[in-house]
């Protein structure tokens, strides 16, 4: 999910570049050392799932995982996609530099309030869990779908018709996403539950 | 069973969408005699279809014509006159309308390169194989002729090279930009990693 250079006007540009500096910001407050290994591992399997393309039918997907980074991470998403976003840009070109910005909103943003909105599920456990888990992945990449056609439609072109063209061609990556976040997270609280509980030791991640 | 039973609803929902989809878009021109062609892809090498191409003058910004890719990503249009009289540089324009935009320059040079004369060029060859071919020729007149059939062999050999050559050049710009591979990723990473390490370090000197 990747808008190219040159399309996106420049009001745009600069409102997204904002947001994500402010994003980023509270991201790198809430992040203490015992966290900054958790940031790069998510920032790091963030990177390569997108690009990952598995082919399917007669196109190809790739996971987005921002659902997963946001339920994880909280703000911290902010920077981790950030990073993952500015090396995709800078190694293959993908997005550009100049629209990092809102490229890194149009993803950390969904992100940050699949947090807020299911970290109380996924604490509670058992099929709320699960619930949360899929609901993470799957409202995560619906809203991106939303915001990229907003930008897309503050710069050009009608909002309706691009915002249907680009939940459509999203629908099938939402159902998968859903699904992996959801056997993601279960399998991380199982493994490691310390990785979630940073929040409930108080604010901003500190002990 | 239910699970089952969703598994399957699963798969067919992603079997029956499954729209092409990859980072990056590429346009590709090339003139091939009184055309030129335009050719769309993902960076995967899937054909970009049904996505509007618009294709500008290079040096001033002006549209000069609108057209559509086919099925198979391909659009042509004729050098429309104006261009071809005052050797405009062609800027082609390939916007998918989500967010996907590539663009192409094709230099006059490139898609004129022997059509300056081309017509009396032509029209001259092929007099000069009638001529060869209906007459006994005289030893001036065939020294004549030789030339002309340099002439006729040079063009030849343009327009074979040309044709033979597009695939080529097309070949090499899409291979310029194969997805990144498996050493890619793995430096990605690495720097990600690398990040961390200084992050850190930052914050444990912070700390004392």
């Amino acid at each position: 999910m990747h808008i190219s250079e040159g399309i996106l006007a420049a009001p745009v540009l600069i409102g997204g570049g904002v947001l994500t500096v402010a994003g980023t910001a509270i991201g790198l407050k809430s992040i203490d050392t015992e966290r900054i290994m958790s940031v790069a591992m998510l920032s790091a399997a963030f990177f390569v799932a997108s690009l990952i393309h598995v082919p399917l039918g007669p196109g190809s997907i790739h996971l987005l995982l921002n659902g997963l980074l946001g339920i994880i991470l909280g703000w911290a998403a902010f920077p981790a996609i950030l990073i993952a976003l500015l090396l995709q840009a800078i190694l293959f070109q993908y997005g550009g530099v100049v629209v990092l910005g809102v490229n890194t909103l149009i993803q950390a943003f969904p992100a940050v309030l699949c947090y807020y909105v299911l970290r109380p599920g996924l604490s509670k456990g058992g099929n709320s869990r699960k619930a949360a888990g899929f609901l993470g992945g799957f409202l995560s990449v619906f809203l991106s779908s939303l915001l990229m056609a907003l930008s897309l439609a503050l710069s050009d072109e009608g909002f309706v018709q691009t915002a249907r063209i680009v939940v459509v061609a999203n629908v099938p990556i939402m159902i998968i996403e859903g699904v992996v976040t959801m056997f993601a997270v279960s399998f991380i609280i199982k493994v490691q539950p310390e990785i979630l509980a940073w929040k409930s030791y108080g604010k901003e991640g500190r002990k | 069973m239910k699970r089952i039973s969703s598994v399957l609803v699963l798969v067919l929902v992603l079997l029956s969408v499954s729209p092409s989809r990859a980072h990056k878009v590429k346009v590709f021109a090339y003139g091939e005699g009184e055309k030129i062609i335009t050719k769309s892809y993902f960076s995967n090498g899937k054909a970009v279809m049904h996505s509007s191409i618009t294709v500008e003058d290079g040096s001033t910004g002006k549209t000069l014509l609108h057209g559509e890719s086919d099925k198979d990503g391909l659009f042509e249009f004729s050098i429309p006159p104006i261009v071809r009289q005052e050797r405009i540089g062609l800027k082609i324009i390939l916007n998918t309308g989500e967010g996907h935009r590539a663009e192409w320059l094709l230099s006059a040079d490139e898609y004129l390169e022997d059509s300056g004369g081309d017509l009396q060029r032509e029209t001259a060859a092929s007099r000069s194989v009638v001529v060869k071919d209906v007459e006994q020729v005289s030893l001036s007149s065939a020294i004549r002729q030789s030339s002309c059939d340099e002439e006729v062999i040079s063009r030849i050999v343009d327009d074979a090279l040309d044709r033979k050559l597009a695939p080529l050049k097309e070949m090499l710009q899409q291979s310029r930009d194969s997805g990144p591979d498996f050493r890619d990723i793995l430096g990605g990473i690495g720097w990600i990693i690398g990040l961390a390490g200084i992050a850190a370090y930052v914050s444990s000197k912070k700390k004392k």
